[in-house]
């Protein structure tokens, strides 16, 4: 895995610069760079946002906007391209080098098929007629691994999941045999699942093609076991390069170990996910650097350990059903209306969930599995259906006006998109105010003190109480959204995928701030995320979704330690780790479970 | 954050601090100042207002203006009527534009009739943008049977053919430029209607509404508070839009003997009174056909004007003028201390899905 192939690299960058004019003057984004990549090397670039890493990949191709200026020289395959004409770069663009973008969604054209949009490529840098294109383009869909090559090659974008859409982006790229690959975080806006599955497919045609990749994101437990070398990158400038073992098993760059410290840990140092997983599908041989009497005591340890903390649930639970509990889900069904010729649709179904007071509930499931409408139903803007919903003793199952009246001062709600949840037009400060002025808790001086208390207990300075959001990065804008899902002192707060838009270290800090308030204002937490690895911190208990459904809850501990349902653990074995070593083992596990689960399903 | 865990390197957005006496430029001044830099707009904003004092205080409005002759009077035709301004040397002259064929002087009604075309046009531009704005609001933001009736009126209104009834309504009733005023802004609003309900559409659904539902604002609330500073761009630029088709059509109106009546003018009704004196007299086509020219102009200039301000995205860049950082770079980047510019994310951020006309990718505002 770790041999570099020999030969002349196939790109060369040299003294790489980008500078970008703002106000008149040259800011630097990118300074200094040099690396090469070789065929069949993968390159990782890791850096946070605003880092310069995407900044690069665009100045190799030359597709930055007008306002940047690029310095140095870019090889490849020994022709340079800096001040290559227009026409030469189109035709490099796409045949020699190929990119994967962010969003399949808004990288693929909504309006033509999926067949359309990679036959149009093939044509325009081969010779090729219709037919012989379709055949090739039937071949790429195939070797990217979707389940039905046909019918995908006739969808459009939207008929597709994202995983799917991703594949056909990668099919796409790679249609005319690139000898450079660049994918810029391919995977971040996927969920945990599908994104193990994208990588899975990475290192496969990583193997069987020979084009160099680079690889862009921000996140160090995706690299962990498909990069041969990478880069960290902070603030423009390469801070650490070196092979994929070099930087994970001796990260020298403060910075480095920060970024590897960030990526969240699932089930911490006290609890053994590859014992529970390996008992779950009984393949001791996959795990290597353990022997198998070791790897028995573990599982055994792991089992043991399981048994307590069930016995402890049992108890906890009979204690706890005298309390009155603060959000609690009877036999729920929720649909969102029918529109138009569109049938109602059933998001939620049969969920029994209970919050008691001042415990986290993280709530975990993939896209689609109802997990957010649950979310916002229990703040009351989606009614229910079916059962009954009490939230903080107000009876939400009629939706009616006083009900939610009643309901807002004891409910908060953080919001996913941090970018979309300020209004652009509100300094900070009266967006934080607004839930307190509204609901007459305090007015003109008093208003504004408690604001700037807010302000200090997300740890932002009081002076961004006049700024707008447009000033504040991703994790700042975020810390408002807390402030003011908090300023009520509410009873319930919901999270709905608080960090899914964020980087990985940012992610970090803002969840340690939320388990410090958590444990300073005591309030209970619905955390809504796709991301088992995010809630193991907080989480007292875990209930995970699946279409609809609540499959399985139950504390902390018991869901990672002897998860029951295949989905959950699919879902655990999906969190990828900072370590190549053991990221290989987990891939493996999860082979091993996807396989189980297509035979059962068969 | 930073005090407390000083030499955290990762999330250094966050850990960036700022100046404290900073103060944030709120989005309103952030388009004041794009629109102060457009030199276009900021001409034609001059250009029009001179225009308009110079209609007004020239001949007056219910009070005599500086000038000696008013639209009514018809002094004796001197010279055959022939406009006395010369250029050079600079001189007025008895009558600068000229004398129609009856000898009234043409300068005194070519203001009256930008006066009366001015008018026109802000009433359109009030009318048609408040009606529009008020049912493209409702029907965005409510959704329902509300829209759909709301919709289907907008509809009907759309197919009503302007110049016949401009033409019925103009023969039915004592000829005034109010009621012509009103009668085209009362049909003109449909297409902002139409533009106001498709922005309410998409951020009714941006999730800083649904944490004001949540905060327990009322539907008003929500509405002007949250939604409507949102559309603001899309309702000013429609307006100026709106105001510059208005001189259009009541050109048009008037050309074709439906707008405003004699004794009275406008700059439409000028020029249909004396087509048939093109080849004759040439001046009493050219002066009302300059100004309405330059009204246009200037609006659609204003209007453009507002629209890249209120588009951070459009921002035209002189490269030569961009200066050399006075620091250097690389020792920059690689201390901890504070960069001069702004995130890179908001410099060269990547087109996201959920971008309204407010999006911030600001590349004049984000280094402070």
């Amino acid at each position: 895995m770790t041999t570099t192939p020999l030969g002349a690299p196939v790109l060369q960058v040299r003294d790489l610069g980008v500078d970008f004019a703002v106000n008149k003057k040259w800011v630097p984004a990118a300074v200094g760079l040099n690396f090469d990549v070789a065929a069949g090397e993968v390159l990782a670039i890791v850096g946070e946002s605003g880092s310069g890493k995407s900044v690069t990949s665009m100045a190799i191709l030359d597709l930055l906007p007008k306002n940047a200026r690029i310095t140095g020289s870019v090889r490849l395959k020994g022709e340079e391209l800096r001040g290559a004409s227009a026409s030469r770069l189109r035709h490099i663009r796409g045949n020699d080098i190929a990119m994967i973008f962010q969003e399949p969604m808004t990288a693929l054209n909504p309006v033509y098929t999926i067949g359309f949009q990679i036959v149009e490529t093939l044509r325009l840098h081969s010779a090729l007629s219709p037919d012989q294109a379709k055949q090739r383009a039937l071949e790429l869909l195939e070797m990217v691994e979707l389940p039905d090559p046909a019918k995908a090659y006739r969808s459009y974008p939207h008929q597709l999941s994202g995983g799917q859409r991703q594949r056909a982006m990668i099919a796409q790229s790679l249609a005319c045999d690139p000898a450079l690959l660049i994918a810029d975080e391919p995977t971040t806006a996927l969920d945990v699942t599908v994104q193990a599955e994208i990588l899975d497919l990475m290192r496969n045609l990583r193997d069987s093609l020979n084009s160099a990749v680079i690889l862009i994101t921000h996140d160090m437990g995706v690299v962990a076991d498909l990069a041969d070398r990478i880069a960290v990158m902070r603030r423009g400038v390469v801070v650490e390069m070196g092979t994929s073992q070099d930087i994970f098993g001796n990260p020298r760059h403060a910075y480095t170990q920060e970024l590897l410290a960030a990526v969240p840990h699932l089930g911490g140092a006290e609890i053994d996910i590859t014992a529970a997983l390996v008992q779950a599908t009984g393949a001791e041989s996959l795990v290597h650097d353990v022997t198998a009497e070791a790897l028995k005591q573990r599982e055994l340890e792991n089992a043991r350990r399981a048994e307590i903390t069930q016995r402890k649930e049992r108890e906890e639970a009979m204690a706890a059903s005298r309390e009155t509990p603060i959000l609690e889900l009877v036999d729920v069904a929720i649909e969102y209306p029918k529109q138009g010729r569109m049938p109602a649709f059933r998001a939620v179904e049969g969920a029994h969930l209970v919050v008691r007071p001042g415990e986290v509930v993280g709530l975990v499931g993939e896209s689609g599995s109802g997990k957010t409408t649950i979310g916002r139903a229990a703040v009351g803007l989606l009614p229910i259906a079916a059962g009954k919903l009490t939230v903080a003793g107000v009876d939400m199952s009629k939706h009616d006006r006083r009900a939610m009246g009643q309901l807002r001062r004891k409910v908060g709600m953080v919001f996913q998109d941090p970018a979309s949840s300020l209004n652009p037009r509100l300094p900070i400060g009266e967006s934080i105010g607004e839930p307190m002025f509204l609901a007459g808790v305090a007015k003109g001086a008093a208003l504004q003190r408690k604001i700037e208390d807010l302000l200090d207990q997300v740890e932002l300075p009081r002076n961004y109480r006049n700024r707008f959001p447009h000033e504040l990065s991703g994790g700042q804008k975020q810390r408002v959204g807390i402030a003011r899902a908090l300023s009520l002192s509410p009873e319930l707060l919901v999270a709905d995928e608080p960090t899914s838009a964020l980087d990985v270290s940012v992610q970090a800090h803002v969840l340690d701030l939320l388990q410090q308030l958590q444990a300073e204002l005591k309030f209970a937490c619905l955390f809504v995320t796709h991301d088992l690895a995010v809630v193991d911190l907080l989480a007292h208990r875990i209930a995970v979704m699946e279409r609809g459904h609540i499959v399985e809850q139950g504390t902390r501990d018991a869901i990672l330690r002897s998860p029951q349902e295949a989905y959950t653990q699919r879902l655990i074995a999906a969190v990828p780790l900072p370590n190549p070593e053991k990221q290989r083992e987990r891939r493996e596990l999860r082979a091993l479970l996807l396989e189980e689960h297509a035979r059962t399903a068969s | 954050m930073s005090s407390q865990q000083p030499d955290r390197l990762t999330d250094t957005l966050d850990s960036r601090e700022v100046p404290e006496d900073v103060k944030g430029l709120s989005q309103g001044a952030l388009v004041r100042k794009r629109f102060l830099g457009h030199t276009g707009a900021i001409v034609s904003l001059v250009l029009l207002a001179l225009v308009v004092i110079l209609a007004i205080t020239s001949v007056g409005v219910g009070f005599h203006g500086w000038w000696k002759y008013n639209w009514r009077q018809t002094p004796d035709i001197v010279n055959g009527g022939h406009p006395t301004l010369k250029l050079f040397p600079p001189s007025l002259g008895d009558h600068p534009f000229g004398q129609d064929t009856v000898g009234r002087d043409y300068f005194a009604m070519t203001m009256r009739g930008a006066q009366i075309s001015l008018l026109v046009t802000v009433m359109v531009g009030v009318i048609s943008g408040f009606v529009g704005v008020v049912i493209g609001a409702l029907s965005g933001f409510f959704r329902g049977w509300l829209e759909s009736v709301l919709m289907r009126f907008t509809d009907i209104v759309i197919i009503i053919p302007l110049l016949l009834l401009g033409g019925v309504v103009a023969y039915n009733s004592k000829a005034n430029v109010f009621v012509l005023g009103g009668l085209l802004g009362l049909t003109a609003w449909t297409g902002m209607a139409r533009l106001v309900r498709g922005d309410f559409l998409s951020l009714r659904e941006r999730e800083f509404v649904d944490a004001a539902r949540l905060a327990g604002a009322s539907n008003g609330r929500i509405i002007f508070k949250h939604i409507l500073p949102n559309a603001i761009g899309v309702i000013t630029v429609n307006t100026t839009l709106l105001m510059s088709s208005a001189i259009l059509l009541e050109t048009s109106l008037s050309y074709l003997g439906m707008g405003v009546r004699p004794p009275d003018t406008s700059l439409g009704r000028l020029i249909s009174d004396n087509q048939a004196a093109f080849s004759t007299r040439p001046w009493l086509f050219w002066w009302p056909g300059l100004f309405i020219v330059i009204i246009c102009l200037c609006i659609n200039f204003v209007g453009d004007g507002l629209r890249d301000a209120f588009d951070p995205r459009q921002k035209k860049l002189v490269l030569k003028r961009v200066k050399e950082p006075d620091h250097d770079p690389l020792l920059e980047a690689t201390q901890a201390s504070a960069l001069p510019g702004m995130p890179l994310s908001e410099i060269v951020a990547p087109p996201t899905a959920a971008g309204g006309s407010t999006t911030t990718i600001d590349l004049d505002e984000g280094g402070r």
